[in-house]
């Protein structure tokens, strides 16, 4: 009995990612390859049309990002109105029970990669995973490569959307005792850079920094999960506390919610879609709102 | 030799059917560039422009054979270089079209302008898919402009009337018929529209979306594009306009985002109660044309 418990335990240390479905929230080259005939998997290419034409995963979908992620008016990355997402899932085959995995060009674009993940987890979809380092990983470890068109249908319809992964502005202000994740870089963070769209330079009082590119390595791969682990709670962030983490967009907020919620299994996790974009500014966009001054040039 | 196809007859001893009709087609004669300014001119007047602008600057906006099957097209002193070495290519469109026509159409249409892509783009078309060979090659007048174009793409030649795929869309289509263009319900964000163009001085571009009269198409509604002409944009040139007023400031226009559903789509009130992107007196340039008026739709109730 000891020795099954032992090694109960010893693949539980070896497990990189908690497996909260039938896939990691991020799999490797090597799993992709020796999933590539599972006829429930489907895989979504998020490069551009042309780069997919160039050379994609075998049995790869073309799925435009900014069909996931799309503009409403002024706001830059919203969820789309549940019927055009799926109408864009279905044209890629996803089915309810499809094992789905994003990826993006590289590395660099995690948090884009985990925007549509995170919109498929909110749209309902259980088996969600990300090719760790993208495009470029799978090139790199020497996988094979198609240039086939993949046409697949599926008939997956959004019905409703799952609340809990999602604060919007009237949300945020109410949530006085959630701990407030910041994304972006530091610059953003300390108001030294501001997007064009965004109202007001700084961060939200009391936010901790928690910048998205910190969870890759420099080329491009995701951290263990251990190292994420001790980011979050050096930091001081309480695991069992309500977390909304946000951004200028809604991208780059979805990268520490994925950590969060996929990997290190926080129950309470909301990623703010609307983000500084609509925090920082009145109901029409155009001016700053004196009901969040955000501050600058300090720590929290 | 700086550009070998500049001159047609280099690839005619190939290609002489289409270096033939290409010699008159509007991206080597740059047509389009006379023909829509025109009218505003007096008869000395065109002639001043034709010597003075239009030889002397819009033309040099003509592109040769190779700026589209050899290197990309220089714009404002930036190209991206050979496409394939020396190699012909049939076509390139994101090193080719995209940089001409990536002021305008082309990021409206991947959705790099900031608002979403066009669903045939979603679908992995490119121009080509929709603009031929032989529309880019036609043999066209010196007066031509592009909607004179016979092969020019069209809407119904993919989605005829009738093949609707549910009830609803079927009874707005019938319901709409010729008195609405498509882009009008199916354009789905802003475009880019230009302003204020003075000669040798630019123009300023921001966001629009304008629903109106078609200019061209009376008693048709469509979307409307801002086009940078003002009443003192050849002033240095010595050109007054003296009949700027015969057009207005906005030409119909097909902006390539087009979406399934979009507001309109979705909402008969969008149009039918709010009137929301309508042209209004209110929405007029400053100081524009007076054909300007003409394109305000009326609602009839």
């Amino acid at each position: 009995m000891k020795k099954f418990l032992a090694v109960l335990l010893l693949a539980a240390c070896l497990a990189p990612f908690a497996f909260a479905a039938d896939i990691a929230p991020f799999v490797d080259a090597s799993w992709l390859e020796a999933n590539l005939s599972n006829p429930r998997l489907v895989i979504l290419d998020m490069r551009a049309p042309g780069d997919y034409k160039a050379g994609h995963v075998p049995g790869a979908s073309s799925v435009l990002g900014s069909t996931i992620y799309v503009a409403k008016g002024e706001l830059k990355n919203e969820v789309p109105e549940a019927d055009d997402l799926s109408d864009v899932l279905q044209a890629a085959g996803v089915k309810a029970d499809s094992i789905i995995v994003v990826v993006e060009a590289d590395g660099s674009r995690i948090a884009w990669a985990t925007r549509v993940a995170w919109t498929l987890k909110y749209a309902g979809l259980a088996n969600v995973g990300i090719l760790d380092g993208g495009y470029k990983a799978w090139l790199a470890a020497g996988k094979p490569v198609s240039t086939d068109i993949t046409l697949k249908k599926g008939d997956y319809t959004v019905k409703k959307y799952v609340y809990a992964y999602f604060a919007d502005k009237a949300y945020v202000l109410k949530a006085s005792k959630a701990q407030i994740v910041d994304a972006r870089s530091y610059d953003s963070y300390f108001g030294l850079a501001r997007q064009a769209f965004v109202a007001q330079a700084g961060h939200f009082p009391g936010a901790f920094s928690l910048p998205y590119n910190w969870i890759t390595t420099p080329e491009g791969m995701v951290r263990p999960k251990a190292e994420l682990e001790a980011m979050a709670a050096k930091l001081g962030l309480n695991p069992k506390t309500e977390t909304i983490v946000y951004c200028d967009s809604g991208v780059l907020c979805t990268s520490w919610w994925w950590v969060f919620s996929e990997v290190l299994g926080w129950t309470n996790v909301r990623s703010f879609d609307g983000s500084s974009q609509v925090l920082t500014a009145d109901a029409t966009l155009k001016a700053a709102d004196p009901a969040v001054k955000y501050v600058t040039h300090t720590w929290r | 030799m700086k550009r070998p196809s500049d001159d047609p007859a280099s690839c005619a001893s190939c290609h002489g059917g289409i270096a033939k009709t290409y010699k008159l087609s509007l991206h080597y004669s740059t047509a389009g560039m006379k023909s829509g300014v025109r009218p505003r001119f007096s008869a000395a007047e065109a002639k001043t422009y034709d010597a003075a602008v239009f030889e002397q600057s819009c033309r040099s906006c003509h592109a040769s054979c190779g700026d589209c099957h050899v290197k990309s097209p220089v714009v404002s002193g930036v190209n991206l270089g050979l496409m394939a070495g020396h190699k012909f290519v049939r076509k390139d469109e994101s090193k080719t079209c995209a940089l001409c026509h990536g002021g305008r159409v082309y990021p409206e249409f991947t959705g790099e302008y900031g608002g979403n892509p066009d669903v045939h783009y979603q679908k992995g078309m490119s121009c080509v898919d929709c603009h031929k060979g032989s529309e880019l090659h036609a043999s066209l007048g010196a007066q031509a402009d592009r909607r004179s174009v016979p092969d020019k793409p069209s809407c119904a030649a993919c989605h005829p009337a009738g093949s609707e795929k549910t009830d609803k869309a079927k009874e707005a289509h019938a319901d709409h018929g010729d008195k609405v263009s498509c882009s009008a319900c199916h354009a789905s964000s802003s475009y880019r529209g230009c302003a204020s163009c003075h000669l040798g001085e630019g123009a300023t571009s921001s966001p629009q979306f304008v629903i109106g009269e078609n200019p061209r198409k009376p008693g048709q509604i469509t979307t409307l594009r801002l086009v940078p002409t003002v009443r003192d944009t050849f002033k240095k040139a010595g050109i007054a306009q003296g009949n700027y007023d015969a057009l207005p400031n906005f030409w119909d226009t097909v902006p390539h985002n087009t979406r399934k559903r979009t507001d309109r789509t979705r909402d008969c009130g969008s149009c039918h109660a709010e009137q929301a992107n309508f042209l209004s007196e209110e929405g007029l340039p400053s100081g524009g044309s007076e054909a300007n008026k003409r394109l305000i739709f009326k609602f009839s109730y």
